[in-house]
């Protein structure tokens, strides 16, 4: 009895995020760096693909526990693969999203931080 | 256009009868056109009428000729009553022109849709300006045989170049295990930049039928099927579906799409904007207005600035049409990079401008601008004010008070253009900012008028202005010079590259002028000031310009409300940049079609 209603409580706190998402990060230049995902939620499993200048690419490793979201996006530029880990607290229609570069080439560095906001 | 069926003003009747009725009378009038109980029902034929009157064609140079301020009155008492002829249902939808996809827009599609990085259009002639001035325009971008063939050519060799890099194959879905079907599936709907329907699918699979047969390669067969699809007029023109009914109506997702795209980008939706146009999201305000800013920051709004202003300021044709004299700037001449900053630096003010939502009236008068190690120079701004790194890129920079570069009138590329390559020209300068800033270019100069006398050889020194003011003694020309020069005379401490100086032929420069209303100033710096006091005229001409842009088509009077509605959301909202590209895009002509 306890155990379901926890787990009432628990899918209850779910976000349902599907939908697209945007917002713009500043980078460590101080330009803006615009974002737009689309994300596809059914129960704790998530799909989607964020949105580039030429191409969408599709994010992986991706789940929703309650009112957090975790996935991976993994992008090639002149032979050279990058993977950032997107770690995202939902609050209603906004969601504060760190990333940090997570393959190891990448120089240990602060994650970045910056808010999307629900577009649809 | 409704009917304007009423009777002139009466200030417009007593003119009428004063200047046009001799010859426009009741019996047997010229032109058929008869004046003396004038209620012409066709607001054309008013604004053909004001055409002619404004240009002073009519009345014609052997009848008595109004003074300039009763012709002024004559156009206002006209325009007025035409304009509240024309809004009294307030801003309508209109008919969206078909038009081709212009060459800088026919190549960034081409390169998205193919993921190619190659110049397609290089080889496809420039296009004439029309409508409102740029060459996006619907009355200029007809295909006549001889451009179709180009186009066949740009198609067949951006094609062939696509079919041999992995990239393209891959945005194109030339994939294993992919079928002619299935690339067709996934192509057109980029290309035609709307869902298809499977009877528009087939005569491109035939064509692919066709090639296999003749024994072609697979991939052959592909570059022969996709070249008729880049040569299909619903690749090659903005094609959107014709409204069925008879009132107008909110565009379909799709169609808003590839307008927000063109205007803003000069090319075809990405993805994010055709999920938006699937979902029948896009047309909802708060999803348009939230898409305006994305796109806005985005990297290919570059394209649609660079397009809008060079064309608008006329800048565009520094380094082309107009290149400043190698004997009078050797060091423009001889510095690629400088011709560069100069060229960029009313883009990425403009850009500047938009991007932080900062006012339209920057652009008459601004405590920034655009600078760079070079421009720095040339205008003696101490490098001091430039950034600490990365001087030689263009990168926003204060002014210090009196440093004369505040606005457009403060850039080197505008004053070149409204130079001659080898000396400046009050005249053109002062025109340029009539026509340009504040959308009132004066009429052309009568026939026969003689040019301004080139400094002779062996007489006496003279300044420009002892040799425009000699020109102003002429009756003929003073009537429009008087409010020409002036403005001209202002900009004088600019030399032809938009150097500060302080003297021309060995005399100081008188930098005083003043309009006919009374108005004097002396100098840019007042100039600007008379300028902001203007800023409605200003930023009315400007509305229309980007109106005219965005639409891809001169505008009618019915338009003139849409502009009165976008000017009252400047107004109110301190003329903020970003709230004129918003007031386009929500406005009745861009969402609704007739």
């Amino acid at each position: 009895m306890i155990a379901s209603g926890l787990l009432f409580a628990a899918s209850a706190f779910a976000a349902d995020v599907s939908g697209i998402w945007t917002g713009t990060l500043t980078d460590r230049n101080g330009d803006p760096q615009e974002f737009s995902f689309r994300f596809t939620q059914k129960g704790e499993a998530l799909s989607g693909k964020l949105y580039g200048e030429n191409e969408s690419t599709a994010i992986s490793a991706a789940k929703v526990s309650g009112d957090q979201i975790t996935f991976t996006v993994t992008t090639e530029l002149n032979g050279q693969i990058t993977t950032s880990l997107y770690v995202a607290k939902v609050d209603g229609n906004q969601m504060e999203v760190k990333r940090s570069r997570t393959d190891p080439s990448a120089k240990p560095a602060e994650p970045q931080t910056f808010m999307l906001k629900r577009l649809t | 256009m409704a009917a304007f069926a009423a009777p002139p003003p009466e200030a417009a009747n007593s003119f009428l009868a004063s200047y046009c009725v001799s010859c426009h009378g009741a019996k047997s009038p010229a032109a058929g056109l008869n004046l003396t109980a004038p209620d012409l029902s066709q607001a054309d034929r008013w604004t053909r009428l004001i055409n002619r009157v404004r240009n002073s064609e009519m009345p014609p140079r052997n009848a008595p000729a109004p003074a300039a301020d009763q012709r002024e009155a004559f156009l206002k008492s006209i325009e007025g009553a035409l304009h509240a002829d024309a809004c009294a249902a307030g801003p309508a939808a209109s008919f969206a022109p078909i038009r081709r996809l212009n060459r800088d827009e026919y190549t960034a599609t081409v390169r998205e849709l193919l993921n190619i990085h190659l110049d397609v259009g290089h080889a496809l002639p420039a296009d004439g300006a029309g409508g409102q001035g740029f060459d996006n325009a619907a009355e200029v971008l007809f295909l006549s045989p001889i451009l179709a063939e180009k186009y066949m050519d740009a198609a067949k060799e951006s094609l062939e170049y696509a079919i041999k890099d992995s990239r393209a194959r891959a945005r194109i879905g030339i994939v294993k295990g992919k079928t002619a079907r299935d690339i067709l599936e996934s192509f057109l709907p980029r290309a035609f930049r709307r869902p298809v329907t499977e009877k528009e699918i087939q005569p491109y699979l035939t064509l692919f039928h066709e090639a296999q047969k003749r024994g072609s390669s697979f991939d052959a067969s592909v570059v022969y099927m996709l070249r008729g699809v880049l040569m299909s007029p619903q690749f090659l023109f903005h094609a959107e579906p014709p409204n069925p009914g008879p009132a107008p109506r909110l565009l379909d997702d799709y169609a808003l799409a590839s307008r927000l795209s063109y205007f803003l980008w000069g090319s075809m939706p990405d993805e994010l904007l055709f999920d938006l146009a699937s979902m029948g999201k896009l047309h909802e305000p708060e999803v348009l207005k939230a898409e305006i800013g994305i796109m806005l920051r985005s990297g290919k709004s570059r394209q649609f600035i660079g397009s809008f202003v060079t064309q608008w300021l006329g800048t565009r044709a520094l380094g082309r049409e107009f290149i400043p004299d190698p004997k009078v700037f050797p060091k423009y001449t001889a510095d690629a990079d400088l011709q560069g900053d100069i060229r960029f630096q009313p883009i990425v003010f403009f850009q500047s401008m938009l991007t932080s939502n900062a006012p339209l009236t920057d652009l008459i008068d601004s405590k920034w601008t655009i600078g760079t190690s070079k421009l720095a120079d040339l205008y003696g701004i101490p490098r001091s004010t430039l950034r600490k790194e990365n001087q030689t890129q263009p990168h926003r920079i204060e002014l210090a008070p009196g440093s004369h570069r505040g606005g457009l009138l403060g850039m080197s590329a505008v004053l070149a253009v409204s130079s001659y390559p080898y000396r400046t020209s009050p005249v053109l300068r002062g025109k340029w900012v009539l026509d340009s800033m504040l959308g009132t270019p004066p009429p052309p100069p009568p026939p026969n008028v003689p040019a301004l006398e080139e400094h002779k050889e062996g007489a006496a020194p003279q300044t420009l202005r002892e040799r425009l003011a000699q020109h102003r003694e002429n009756p003929v020309c003073a009537g429009c010079h008087s409010s020409i020069d002036p403005l001209g005379f202002a900009l004088e401490n600019y030399d032809a590259l938009g150097q500060w100086r302080t003297q021309d032929a060995g005399k100081p420069i008188d930098n005083t002028g003043e309009l006919p209303d009374g108005t004097k100033f002396a100098g840019p710096d007042e100039l600007r000031a008379v300028l902001l006091k203007k800023k409605d005229l200003f930023v009315s001409n400007l509305t229309n310009r980007m109106l005219g842009y965005a639409l891809g088509r001169g505008l009618t009077r019915a338009d003139s409300c849409t502009v009165d509605e976008i000017l009252k959301q400047l107004k109110s909202n301190d003329y903020k940049s970003q709230t004129l590209i918003e007031g386009i895009v929500m406005s009745k002509p861009f969402r609704y079609q007739k």
